[in-house]
Parts: C-alpha cells; sequence; structure tokens
C-alpha cells in the first residue's frame, strides 16, 4: 500500500429500493424487496493525494451517490472503500440550518454538524463572517435573512472546511456569479496549500476545468472514463451531443 | 508519513462500541443539537419551557379534583391524594415526553441524516438531554410543592432518609427505558410511520395500568399487568422513596427488570440492523 493512495474503492455496488412502503408492499415482500434500482455498479477506482477530481455524468449515473457513500451517509451494498484521511463532505449547503437561530448560532451549529470542531470554530468565526459579508446581520435569526443571505452563510461556512479530502456536491452552482467565484478560489487555493484532495460534482463544465486535474465520468452507474480532463471532456460532449 | 484517520466503508453496520466510541468523541455535536432543541423550541413564547414543568401541577389538580369526588378519599397510603399524584405524575411525564421524544428523532432529522454522515445516536443523547432537564426542574417543583404542602397542613406522611439516594438510579432506568422504546419505535418508523401515531395511544393505555392513580392491589386479578407493565416497578419505588410505610413486592423488580433488558437488546438488535438503510429510506 503506497502512501500516495487517499481513497481506494473496490468494487461497489448500490441499490435503491424503488416503491413506497405500506401494506401491500407488507403482503407481497419477495416481490416488493426484488423491484431495485442498480445506482452503481462494479466501481474500482484509486484516488492519489491531492488530486482534484471533477465527478460528470447525467443525471442519475450514480455521481451523488457515490459521493455520498465516500462520505459515510449510505453505505454500500457491496464493496468496499478504504478511506486514509479525514473526509469533509458538504452535499448540501447550510444542511440542519435553524431557522430559530441566529447567524452566529448557525455557524456553530453548521460548523458542528460537518464535524468541524468547536476551536476551530471559534478561532475562524471572524473570518467566517467576515467572508460572508453578513457583519451587521450575523445576530439575527436566519429566518428573516434572504435567502441570498443565507447561501453565502452557508458557502462561507464550507469554505473554510478542513480536511484531507474535500467532497462538494454541485453546491457552488446556485450562488451569484461573483460570490461563487470567491468560493472557488478559496477552496482551491487551500487545497493547493494544504495538498487536500477534493471530490467536486458539477454539471458546469466551467468549474470543473477552473477547479480540477482528473476527470471522473459515470454513465449509468458505471465508470465510462478516469483520467485526463481535457480528453474525459471531450468524451462527455461527444456523448451529450450524440443525442 | 502517518495516517491518522483510517475508515473502511462496507455494507455492515459498525459495532456499538465503535458508536460509543464516536459519541464520546461527538461531545460538541451533542452540545449543539441539545442546544438547537431547546433554542428551537422555545423562541417566541412568552412562557418557554414552563408548560412541561408545570404539567404534573396541573395534572396533579385535575387528577386530585376528580377522584376526590369519585370516591371521597382524600388520601392514598397515608398520603394526600394531592401529594400521592404530583409524584407519580412527576416521573410519569417524564417518562412519557421522552418516550414520545425519542421515537420522533429519526424524521425529525431526516434533513441532516440524509445529507451528512452522523451517529444516529446522538440523537437520541441530545433528546434524552432536553427531557432529562425537564425533570430536573420538575423534581424542585415536587420538594417545594411538598415544603409549602407541610408548612400549611403540618404532617403528610412524607418522610425523607436515605431512600431518597435510589432516586438518580430510577432516573436513569427510566431514561434507558424510554431510550429503548424510542430507539425501537423511531427504527420501525423509518419504514412504516403507524408506530408513530400508534405509541401516544398505546402510552395512554399504559397510563391506566400503571400505579399513577392508585396502588397496586397484589391481591387483584389483574395483579399480572403490573408485571408486563416495565414501567410500574419504577413508579412504585419512586413512591416507596418518600413514604413509611409503603411495600413493593420484589418479585414485580425483577420481572420487570427482565422485560427492560429484553426490550434493550431487541431495540439495540433492531437498530443494528436497519442502521444503514436509514438514510436510504426514510
Amino acid at each position: 500500500m503506497s502512501n500516495k493512495v487517499i481513497i481506494k474503492i473496490h468494487n461497489i455496488y448500490k441499490d435503491f429500493q424503488l416503491g413506497t412502503f405500506n401494506f401491500k408492499s407488507l403482503l407481497q415482500k419477495k416481490k416488493f424487496e426484488k423491484n431495485k434500482l442498480e445506482a452503481l455498479k462494479n466501481i474500482n477506482i484509486e484516488i492519489n493525494r491531492s488530486d482534484r477530481i471533477g465527478i460528470i455524468g447525467k443525471n442519475g449515473s450514480g455521481k451523488s451517490t457515490l459521493l455520498k457513500i465516500i462520505s459515510g451517509v449510505t453505505y454500500p451494498t457491496k464493496g468496499n472503500i478504504e478511506i486514509y484521511g479525514k473526509v469533509s463532505s458538504a452535499l448540501e449547503a447550510g444542511t440542519g440550518f435553524n431557522l430559530e437561530l441566529t447567524g452566529y448560532d448557525n455557524i456553530f451549529l453548521n460548523g458542528a454538524i460537518l464535524g468541524i470542531n468547536y476551536h476551530v470554530i471559534k478561532s475562524k468565526i471572524d473570518d467566517i463572517i467576515k467572508f460572508s459579508e453578513l457583519g451587521a446581520y450575523i445576530s439575527t435569526p436566519v429566518k428573516r435573512y434572504s435567502s441570498g443571505m443565507i447561501i453565502r452563510l452557508a458557502f462561507a461556512i464550507i469554505s473554510y472546511l478542513e480536511g484531507d479530502i474535500m467532497i462538494l456536491d454541485e453546491i457552488l452552482s446556485v450562488a451569484d456569479e461573483d460570490f461563487r467565484i470567491r468560493c472557488v478560489n478559496k477552496i482551491i487555493n487551500d487545497s493547493k496549500t494544504n495538498n487536500r484532495t477534493l471530490l467536486f460534482v458539477s454539471h458546469d463544465i466551467r468549474n470543473i476545468q477552473e477547479l480540477c486535474n482528473k476527470i471522473l465520468y459515470l454513465k449509468n452507474g458505471e465508470v465510462q472514463f478516469y483520467g485526463d480532463v481535457k480528453d474525459g471532456i471531450d468524451l462527455y460532449n461527444k456523448d451529450i451531443t450524440k443525442i | 508519513m502517518t495516517i491518522k484517520y483510517f475508515r473502511k466503508i462496507t455494507s455492515k453496520p459498525q459495532s456499538l462500541f465503535d458508536d460509543l466510541k464516536n459519541i464520546f468523541r461527538s461531545k460538541f455535536l451533542i452540545y449543539e443539537f441539545t442546544k438547537k432543541e431547546f433554542i428551537g423550541a422555545y423562541s417566541q413564547t412568552i412562557l418557554g419551557p414552563s408548560y412541561f414543568i408545570f404539567l404534573p401541577l396541573i395534572q396533579s389538580v385535575i387528577f386530585n379534583f376528580f377522584i376526590k369526588n369519585l370516591n371521597n378519599n382524600s388520601m392514598i397510603s397515608g398520603v394526600p391524594t394531592f401529594i400521592f399524584f404530583l409524584l407519580s405524575t412527576t416521573l410519569w411525564n417524564y417518562f412519557y415526553l421522552s418516550s414520545i421524544k425519542n421515537s420522533g428523532v429519526f424524521l425529525l432529522n431526516r434533513k441532516i441524516i440524509i445529507r451528512v454522515s452522523v451517529n444516529k445516536l446522538i440523537f437520541f443523547i441530545s433528546s434524552s438531554l432536553i427531557t432529562l432537564s425537564h425533570l430536573i426542574i420538575n423534581l424542585v417543583i415536587l420538594f417545594l410543592v411538598i415544603y409549602v404542602y407541610r408548612v400549611l397542613y403540618g404532617d403528610i406522611a412524607i418522610v425523607y432518609s436515605l431512600k431518597l439516594l435510589l432516586i438518580p438510579l430510577i432516573i436513569i432506568y427510566i431514561l434507558f427505558l424510554s431510550l429503548f422504546i424510542g430507539i425501537a419505535i423511531s427504527s420501525i418508523s423509518i419504514k412504516y410511520r403507524d408506530v408513530i401515531y400508534g405509541l401516544p395511544f398505546l402510552l395512554n393505555m399504559l397510563f391506566f395500568l400503571s400505579p399513577i392513580l392508585y396502588v397496586v392491589d397484589s391481591k387483584s386479578n389483574f395483579y399480572f399487568l403490573f408485571f408486563l407493565n416495565p414501567i410500574s416497578f419504577p413508579l412504585e419505588l419512586f413512591i416507596w422513596c418518600f413514604l413509611d410505610n409503603y411495600l413493593v413486592e420484589p418479585i414485580l423488580i425483577l420481572v420487570n427488570i427482565i422485560i427492560f433488558l429484553f426490550l434493550g437488546f431487541f431495540s439495540l438488535f433492531f437498530f443494528k440492523k436497519v442502521e444503514n438503510k436509514i438514510s436510504d429510506v426514510i
């Protein structure tokens, strides 16, 4: 085992149950349980330390599912993943925000949920507030924020995530242009200076080109391409235009 | 280079021992969850948590009024009915609210469960801490009311003795009992929501099968029901702590504890069985 590999994905399969649980599903349990969606099929890849990997693919190709499994939110049906580092994942901006709490309290709450420890948040709280540009409103309950303000606060917290592996799922595509560029710059600079590994899902090819040095292209739950950015994007574009 | 963090993700859930280690490391998260629930529940209310705090008091007044008028009996085992009801409802309300709260945690925190990797047992801990804080305030009120009653009406057969030291143990027992009920119900609730609606109904039935408004009579035909009801012995024992001449059947304690252990084993076993599916099906 070389020190270069940070994530080792072994024969990952993931099934999802289809249909609703009700009286009928209980009666016909066997038949119901066969009705499954194979979201990931036989995924085998190794990710090296300080790689920045862009994951692309059409809707339902298993991008988010793969990131969810690496983050430990959901579990594979078969196979295993070895991870040699601390995973910080932001699958959604502002997970667990409580509308009744103030912006300041929400930074601590959201930080705790994302796995940042207390001392780190405490020491960076001023930077986070400054980055979010919410200065005067930080002690107002979040329910009185505009949706743009909530997103800025959420992104500010994500931008200060620390970990050997950063996982971002399509979250940077919603903020306003100016703020998006600032977030992207901060995340990419931080990952370069701290040698972080970055896993990043986006439909926005521009984002991928800015951020990544490798591409993982998933198609119908299988790895279609894993390697150089340019080749991957060319292949992806070819597949899209075919349809 | 040494590797500080290593994690292997497989289809199997982690062991309970790993869960405990994980929980111990997540003190900050537990604190934040508890704070969130506390502030979230009482923001923009005038009376704040006082509704829960005065609940036993209000209930006892109502029970006292009806029971007194029904059978003209103002004493139970030598204690004024009002004080007796206050003792039993304080403990019962803790059990009731704690069970209800614990059984809804997965659905309440659905958004977090489907997006963040978090040990699911942590939700139970923060919800238990909230209900425990209510109980502690309720107990303070209980002692205050007993004091006031004594000043107003003289001797009321309540004795403070070393037996009071058992109270923390009774509370821990109820904490775990409601935790087990909560874990079992919320683990089932990820697929079938019926249990969430069924539980309050079931607990209201249990209320009448528990020694809250009356004393257990070991000669009664329905005595076996108290054996099956795991909340009957802590209620009995709690009252026994305050009274001088109150008897609790040791067999009742033994059977109750066996049922309690069985419930604990079942709920944790079931939780571990569904744990990995929670974020997929909830």
